[in-house]
């Protein structure tokens, strides 16, 4: 069923939905803002968040909260677009969640490891029912060894529970990260139940992404914490992209973040971003530029349902992303020349 | 339909009488003034003032006044205060203006007020059904209560503060929030206040004023808004009344200001040297005695007239003369760019081909009539530019749409009339004639193109542009070969054998040769020697393609036309339609589809026949003879506009 048929109607709606992007000039107003209420009253007004808005005082919103709101904005807008041609029961649109249930483990295991508890004002409530294991549970758990027994019946118990503890409780957050993510693709992977052009185009593109991915913590790695490259590799998501193993190792072994970013320029992807204008020495955030480019591309060449709800909702994430920076900006008073670098698009 | 004659005036005398000068200059509107600087040049010794213009704070005051009040301020009538020093005018504005700002002021307080009273009734509006005692609630000792609103999301993570004590309960429902109060024990309230700070709880603090139980409160309260509302409204009616009763002084203050300030900005246009000022600019012939007349009166202002073009620095500014018929049209001209001084006004010529072609594409007696009507209405209340176009573009539809025998669709209406009057080749049916129609749009494209060729060969040779007017593919080398191709071509077609070697090799070639070594040609007319830049390959490139590019012109431009005949089909077509519709519904809907049907085709068609037409005026017509370069001649006057740059 899924793969007879195309689903053009959904790919119709989301290049609708995704006309009505944020575009340079509402970044700029933004940035041109005082406050986060300001900042606010400009997304009511003036853009598709509008409806999410609608009956929320701006004068008087916490950035919390506006920042919780946006975030559910892209669980909405995913549910308004898999439920168009009620898509959403093929395994693959499960993708959102698994992702969210990873993201919020990981948010655990780091507050965990921070010692902190204020984990329920954030956690995604709306996904109540939803995931695999109760979120508010997930919230009261107070270390990992209790974090396992929470897991258990979940496949996420398997996946975690060689980690090991450290004398005062703590995880490597960067290796259960690893083996998170590493499931996650591989159940991506594995639900893939379409074209077999368009099963090929996704992989190309999550390889590509995964590669982009890789370089990014690779990058911090080396940068902050002068890991070495056997160091580094181990904690790399295992999937090969564009970048061979032995390009891969070479970049791993740099001995700085300069030699890093010398060595990365030669690759592919250094050369795009060279060619694209830019800055490679913000390495981070110009793998987010290239990571938003595909995606991108990938939207407006695919004709397919699962394709496009893909890198639209990839687009999407980002773009709030996006407006989170500026609020979080604006809010610690930051200057909208040091905000606008850190906008992706 | 010609340019307007110009003279260039020379304005010279001493600095004390400047700005009576330019008073006299502004009010005579006919007076073009150009920068005296531009022309004394920089070592003649002459100076351009520099002043920062005294009106300007006074003129923003007002200014200031008019946008707060959205009113305009103007007298024609200023000679009451005309005598009246600034220092004193500057006195009574300071005076208006804090009057103005007393009511303002009370206004804004009391718009605070009901802010701050219709805040505490939204937010009491959202505790109805609570029966208790406001100041009873908030007076407990050992239990504090706290009001206000919770997010839908943070509702349904209270489940995890299950073991904190208190206790929420709410009493309505909007789509993101819950309205309620939570308690909580005196001892726990600090705790527990933090959770609901970090559940994003919006507290909501009940104002001391507000007394009893909801329903009381509310009540209250809305009484107390409606009197908020009546204080401001009393603000605003004072405001009003103060300044029903200052408009007209202020209203001839301000245009005494405006007519000074604008005078004194032109003082900057003129040159000085010593204690003479210079001005110079031009004035249409026509003007020049009532012009010189004016000065009369002012023996130490002496003027000299030159020819327009007497001074190569000054550009004479174009006005165009055109007559009745032709003076809509002049909005198209302008649109494109007016003429240069020595060219030709081609108001006349669109003016003609546009009626001519819009009443052939829109040919509909009843149709034509109503846009006509419309058009006069459009011009007479809303003084719409377009209005008078439409007028005649709207009788020229009727004419031709009396030739086509159509009338609001009807196609057989006039039929009994022409065959009463004995003529027989009317109406000239369009759908029957669809060839005739398209061979005649081409035909009637030809025309107007050799026309247009034949503009460009007078003005060319008169400006003596000969690259252009003689060898170029809009003069008389391309006149040659665009005429002899279709002569012959049409003379195979009626069997006469015209193409023959001489022929082919005079009227064809030639020209075409002609065209191509255009530019040493007109050097070679002008007894100028020709320098070739680039080289041999460099020459027969690039006249290669320009030539070939004429060539593909004339086809293109000439097959152009056939969207004149287009159009007729489509009129006619589109009523066709608008007829079966109305035959298909029942006898008492049908006129109203040929009411709406007539309505959307005048509509879309008439919008569609303009704008092609215009199309066809600027790129198959104009393109051939003008440039469209000239200055518009614009005379100083008095800008009454509230906005002070």
């Amino acid at each position: 069923m899924f793969k007879r048929r195309n689903y053009n109607a959904t790919v119709a709606k989301i290049m609708a939905i995704y006309g009505k992007r944020l575009t340079q000039q509402d970044y700029l107003e933004m940035m041109s803002k005082q406050s986060v209420q300001e900042a606010a009253e400009y997304l009511k007004k003036n853009t598709h968040y509008s409806e999410l808005l609608s009956s929320i005082d701006t004068n008087t919103i916490h950035r919390g909260m506006l920042e919780n709101l946006l975030r559910r904005s892209v669980y909405d807008t995913y549910v308004r677009i898999t439920g168009f041609e009620h898509i959403s029961k093929e395994e693959f649109y499960n993708y959102k969640i698994l992702q969210t249930e990873i993201d919020e483990i990981l948010r655990c295991i780091r507050f965990l490891n921070a010692g902190s508890e204020k984990l329920i004002s954030d956690v995604p409530i709306y996904l109540k029912g939803l995931t695999s294991f109760d979120l508010i549970d997930l919230a009261r758990v107070t270390d990992f060894k209790e974090l396992l027994v929470f897991l258990k019946k979940t496949p996420y118990y398997d996946v975690l529970k060689s980690v090991k503890t450290n004398e005062d409780g703590k995880v490597d957050v960067t290796e259960c990260e690893t083996l998170l993510r590493t499931y996650y693709i591989k159940r991506l992977k594995s639900s893939l139940d379409f074209k077999k052009n368009d099963v090929k185009q996704f992989v190309s593109f999550l390889e590509t992404d995964i590669d982009l991915i890789n370089v990014i913590n690779s990058y911090r790695l080396t940068a902050f914490f002068g890991a070495t490259g056997d160091e580094i590799e181990k904690d790399m998501l295992p999937f090969g992209g564009r970048l061979s193993p032995a390009k891969q190792k070479e970049i791993y072994d740099a001995d700085s973040s300069e030699e890093f970013i010398k060595r990365f320029s030669k690759t592919n992807y250094g050369r795009q971003m060279i060619e694209n204008g830019y800055d490679i020495n913000n390495l981070e955030q110009s793998a987010n530029q290239l990571r938003y480019k595909y995606a991108k591309l990938m939207l407006k060449r695919s004709q397919s349902a699962p394709l496009s709800v893909y890198s639209f909702i990839f687009l999407l994430e980002i773009e709030v992303k996006n407006i989170i920076s500026i609020i979080e900006g604006i809010r610690y008073g930051v200057e909208s020349s040091k905000i606008a670098p850190l906008i992706i698009m | 339909m010609s340019i307007e004659k110009m003279e260039l005036v020379n304005i010279a005398g001493l600095t004390k009488d400047l700005d009576a000068v330019l008073v006299k200059l502004s009010d005579c509107g006919c007076f073009h003034i150009e920068s005296a600087a531009k022309v004394a040049g920089k070592k003649s010794g002459f100076t351009v003032l520099k002043e920062d213009n005294p009106f300007t704070p006074l003129l923003k005051q007002i200014s200031e006044i008019s946008n707060q009040s959205g009113r305009k301020f103007r007298s024609d009538d200023f000679s009451d205060v005309e005598g009246e020093s600034l220092a004193g005018l500057g006195e009574y504005i300071l005076n208006v203006r804090k009057k103005l700002d007393e009511f303002k002021t009370a206004e804004k307080l009391a718009d605070e007020k009901l802010s701050v009273h219709e805040q505490a009734m939204y937010q009491v509006d959202h505790l109805k059904g609570m029966t208790v005692d406001f100041q009873q609630i908030f007076s407990c000792e050992n239990i504090k209560v706290r009001l206000g609103r919770l997010p839908v999301d943070s509702y349904g993570k209270l489940e995890y503060y299950d073991d904190k004590p208190f206790y929420f309960t709410h009493f309505s429902e909007e789509k993101e929030y819950y309205w309620g109060m939570y308690f909580v024990p005196a001892s726990c309230s600090e705790e527990v206040d933090e959770i609901f700070e970090s559940l994003y709880f919006e507290r909501t603090h009940i104002p001391d004023f507000v007394k009893g139980d909801s329903s009381e409160a509310s009540a209250e309260l809305h009484k107390m808004v409606e009197e908020d509302k009546k204080l401001i409204e009393d603000s605003r009616k004072q405001y009003n009344e103060y300044l029903d009763k200052e408009a007209d002084r202020l209203g001839k203050i301000f245009s005494r200001l405006k007519s000074s300030h604008d005078n004194f900005d032109l003082r900057n246009k003129a040159a000085i040297v010593n204690d003479k000022f210079y001005i110079v600019g031009f004035i249409p012939k026509s003007e020049t005695d009532r012009f010189m007349a004016l000065f009369d009166d002012m023996e130490s202002v002496s003027l000299v007239l030159q020819p327009a073009d007497a001074n190569g620095k000054l550009e004479p500014p174009i006005k165009l003369k055109n007559n009745k018929f032709s003076q809509p049209f002049s909005m198209f001209v302008e649109m494109y760019g007016l003429p240069s001084y020595n060219g030709i006004n081609p108001t006349g010529f669109v003016a003609v081909t546009y009626t001519l072609l819009f009443g052939i594409m829109f040919g509909d007696l009843g149709q034509g009539i109503v846009l006509a009507i419309a058009g006069a209405l459009l011009w007479k209340f809303k003084k719409f530019a377009l209005g008078p176009i439409l007028t005649r573009v709207g009788i020229s539809g009727a004419v031709f749409g009396l030739l086509y025998g159509s009338i609001f669709g009807y196609e057989e209406l006039l039929d009994p009339v022409y065959e009463a009057l004995g003529i027989t080749f009317l109406p000239f049916k369009v759908m029957k004639n669809v060839t005739t129609i398209l061979i005649g749009a081409i035909v009637l494209g030809v025309l107007i193109m050799f026309i247009s060729i034949l503009i460009n060969i007078v003005t060319g040779i008169k400006n003596k542009k000969f690259e252009e007017s003689l060898f170029g593919n809009n003069g008389i080398a391309g006149l040659v070969f665009f005429g002899s191709i279709l002569v012959g071509a049409v003379a195979e077609l009626f069997g006469v054998h015209l193409m023959n070697a001489v022929y082919v090799i005079v009227l064809i070639i030639l020209p075409l040769i002609a065209m191509f070594m255009r530019e040493p040609l007109s050097y070679w007319v002008k007894g100028k020697k020709y320098h070739m830049e680039g080289g041999i390959g460099d020459f027969i490139a690039s006249n290669f393609f320009e030539v070939f590019e004429f060539l593909l012109g004339y086809a293109t431009n000439t097959l152009s036309f056939i969207r004149i005949g287009g159009f007729v089909l489509s009129h006619a077509s589109m009523m066709l339609v608008v007829m079966a519709l109305s035959e298909q519904v029942s006898a008492a809907a049908s006129p109203i589809v040929v009411i709406l049907g007539n309505a959307f085709v005048m509509g879309i068609e008439g919008l569609l026949v303009g704008i092609q037409t215009l199309r066809l005026e600027f790129y198959e017509i104009f393109s051939r003879f003008y440039s469209g370069d000239g200055k518009p001649f614009e005379p100083v006057k008095i800008n009454y506009d509230e906005n002070i740059e």
